[in-house]
């Protein structure tokens, strides 16, 4: 014990004489974690207030392309724009501006929109009476080219991002099944002469979205809560970079030769460091919680709420800092200079980052990504993150993910030692 | 009372046939101050390395203070102190820090440890630098203090690797007169130098290593008399290595 509280004083005093990086080391983490939820917070609220210029060309005179226009016209998210500078807009000006990349999307509805789909309707509702009614007359059904000329166009700006792309096509996909519908149940009151308007009054089916209830309060979860253990992973991994340059500089000194002559084992001294690095993991995460209970409300983010799951999540910290500790300590014994210690352990830190599903959800994943989101530490972590924070797990179920990070820590620490033993052979 | 026994010592360095060291065998009696002597490469530091079980020999054995190698490197290592030919010494940390931290890795403990590294650094003329970082230190300065890191805690034997190299003569003399003052307190001393006047005037026996074999050994006195003449160590150097300049990759 006392060879090894010497050994930690000299790692603490190491880490202290160089201020630059102890500052690094402590004070990214909280600028990262303010400067992420900062924007994060800010695009969530401002997309709700947000409105989408849309372009509109309407080319037809029916009544349906009203209501299309009159219902996207709703939608507190698009602006529609159909003239510019006074004028109507024109199919080919609105192409030109998309192409241009002035405007994001154009929407281009036909000639003979509304009577078309007033025709075809009529014609569908005219088949399905038939086999109820005998003898009733069938309409001429419409030629495919006139059929064809009836397609909506959307133009997007190839710089839109995909899922701005896909919840317009999603928007307009359904307002058109609803003015089909409706269209339908006005031809049926037609033939009919009968009144079918309770059918469109009110929808059969609603949905309500509920959040995983603590002690029986549904709670919506903030933009802290989402990014807190995302961004405290992230600093808490890179603290592979400062220790793994540790070792290279400690072997690539004369100290190294000395240390190997010493009456102490390698674990001994890598004990030393794993005590003092998961030190450096504990403040760094209980800094960002602090950070995020006293200081977001003060600059206007939601503030943290923790009640009740402090030893949980430090459970959960504890846990990751060891497993970064592990992979540190073997890039570090692996690495033999400074130039391949530090690149390759920030670079090995985003990529476990990405594949963890710090940035993107592991469910949006190709399969093959899924299974291999599966094997990293960091989503280990972020799930026995969410599980305390998010969805007020037990610690049981939240059990195999601590298991899986202590697994990945002993078997990182086994192959560095192993590595340690066999260079000593030469 | 042997203090080193080397027996049959071979080390082949992984993947190549060159013999770093060649079946050597050599016995170091307490008390005597032994000056390891050879050209670039002939084997020198290989020896050393296997001494103080940084690496192990692929065939022989090594008893050091009645302990074999083999058996309990961890309490020779207790034994011997190593002194590398490079500063073995955190930059960043003062000199008292570097020399606390090496103290207490040999085990020694405080109050005694505080007076056995004030005396060190005083004995070394450093107690103003005490507190400085070893970064702001000269080579003289930092040769001192790599010296005390290995030897504070009273070693029996004392491994030092070209202790003196590229230092000035002031700091030279300080280093030779404590190392003569421990081995007058009973320390065993193995030595390894190209400065071969003054292995002549501190070693008490010197062995001149060529190939990894010892081409001669002996007690100093004896050895520098050569064709019934008393002769430089330089001289006997060049006798048993021969002139050439040699390259060893």
């Amino acid at each position: 014990m006392y060879k090894i509280y010497h050994a930690i004083l000299k790692e603490l005093r190491l880490l202290r004489r160089d201020l630059l990086g102890f500052a690094i080391i402590f004070l990214m983490p909280v600028v990262l974690i303010i400067t992420i939820t900062f924007i994060q917070d800010s695009v969530e609220n401002n997309s709700a207030q947000m409105q989408l210029p849309v372009l509109l060309v309407n080319l037809d005179n029916g009544d349906l392309s009203k209501k299309v226009i009159d219902n996207l016209e709703i939608k507190n998210s698009i602006k529609i724009i159909s003239e510019i500078e006074g004028q109507p807009l024109s199919e080919d000006v609105g192409k030109k501006m998309i192409k241009k990349g002035t405007q994001k999307v154009l929407i281009v509805i036909p000639e003979e929109f509304s009577s078309f789909i007033q025709n075809q309707t009529e014609q569908h509702v005219n088949q399905l009476m038939s086999t109820v009614v005998p003898d009733m007359e069938l309409k001429e059904e419409l030629e495919e080219d006139n059929a064809l000329s009836k397609v909506v166009q959307l133009h997007f700006d190839p710089a839109i991002s995909g899922k701005v792309k896909s919840n317009i096509k999603n928007a307009i996909e359904s307002m058109i099944t609803d003015l089909e519908t409706k269209a339908i149940y006005e031809t049926f009151e037609k033939e009919l002469d009968a009144d079918l308007s309770f059918l469109t009054e009110k929808k059969i089916i609603t949905f309500k979205e509920y959040s995983v209830s603590v002690n029986n309060e549904y709670i919506e979860p903030t933009a802290v809560q989402h990014n807190l253990p995302a961004w405290t992973l992230f600093a808490i991994f890179f603290i592979v970079i400062p220790l793994s340059i540790n070792i290279v500089k400690e072997k690539n000194q004369g100290t190294f030769i000395r240390l190997k002559t010493l009456p102490v084992s390698s674990f001994h001294l890598m004990l030393s460091k794993i005590i003092v690095y998961l030190i450096v993991c504990m403040i760094q995460f209980y800094l960002m919680l602090m950070v995020s209970i006293f200081l977001f409300p003060n600059i206007g983010l939601p503030a943290l709420d923790i009640e009740g799951k402090l030893i949980g999540l430090t459970v959960v910290a504890f846990f990751s800092g060891l497993a970064a500790i592990g992979f540190g300590v073997l890039i570090g014994t692996f690495a033999k200079t400074h130039e391949q210690a530090a690149p390759f352990g920030a670079t090995s830190v985003v990529i476990l980052a990405a594949i963890g599903g710090l940035w993107f959800p592991v469910f949006a994943m190709p399969e093959t990504m899924q299974m291999i989101a599966k094997i990293s530490p960091m989503n280990w972590a972020l799930e026995g993150f969410y599980n305390v924070l998010l969805r007020d797990a037990d610690f049981i179920s939240l059990a195999p993910y601590l298991l899986l990070l202590l697994t990945f820590f002993i078997i990182n620490i086994t192959i560095a030692v192993a590595h340690e033993k066999k260079i000593d052979q030469l | 009372m042997n203090s080193v026994e080397i027996n049959n010592l071979s080390l082949k360095y992984k993947g190549t046939d060159f013999k770093a060291i060649d079946n050597l065998s050599l016995t170091v009696q307490k008390g005597e101050v032994l000056g390891l002597l050879g050209p670039n490469g002939a084997g020198k530091t290989s020896l050393i390395s296997i001494l103080t079980g940084l690496i192990k020999p692929d065939q022989g054995s090594v008893v050091i203070e009645g302990i074999a190698t083999i058996k309990d490197i961890r309490k020779i290592q207790s034994l011997i102190g190593v002194v590398p030919q490079e500063y073995a010494l955190y930059p960043k940390l003062t000199a008292k820090e570097n020399l606390f931290f090496f103290g207490s890795m040999y085990g020694v403990k405080n109050p005694e440890l505080k007076q056995r590294i004030n005396d060190g650094i005083a004995k070394m003329g450093l107690e103003k630098f005490a507190n400085k970082q070893i970064e702001t230190f000269s080579g003289g300065m930092k040769r001192r203090i790599n010296l005390l890191a290995g030897v504070l805690h009273n070693p029996k034997v004392i491994f030092l690797d070209e202790p003196t190299v590229g230092v000035d003569v002031q700091s030279k003399v300080v280093i030779i007169d404590y190392l003569k003052q421990m081995n007058e307190a009973g320390t065993t001393i193995i030595y390894s130098s190209h400065l071969l006047h003054e292995a002549q005037s501190f070693c008490t026996r010197v062995a001149i290593i060529d190939h990894g074999k010892i081409q001669i050994e002996g007690p100093t006195h004896e050895v520098l008399i050569s064709d019934g003449r008393v002769k430089s160590l330089e001289e006997i150097f060049i006798e048993n290595t021969g002139k050439r300049v040699k390259e060893y990759v």
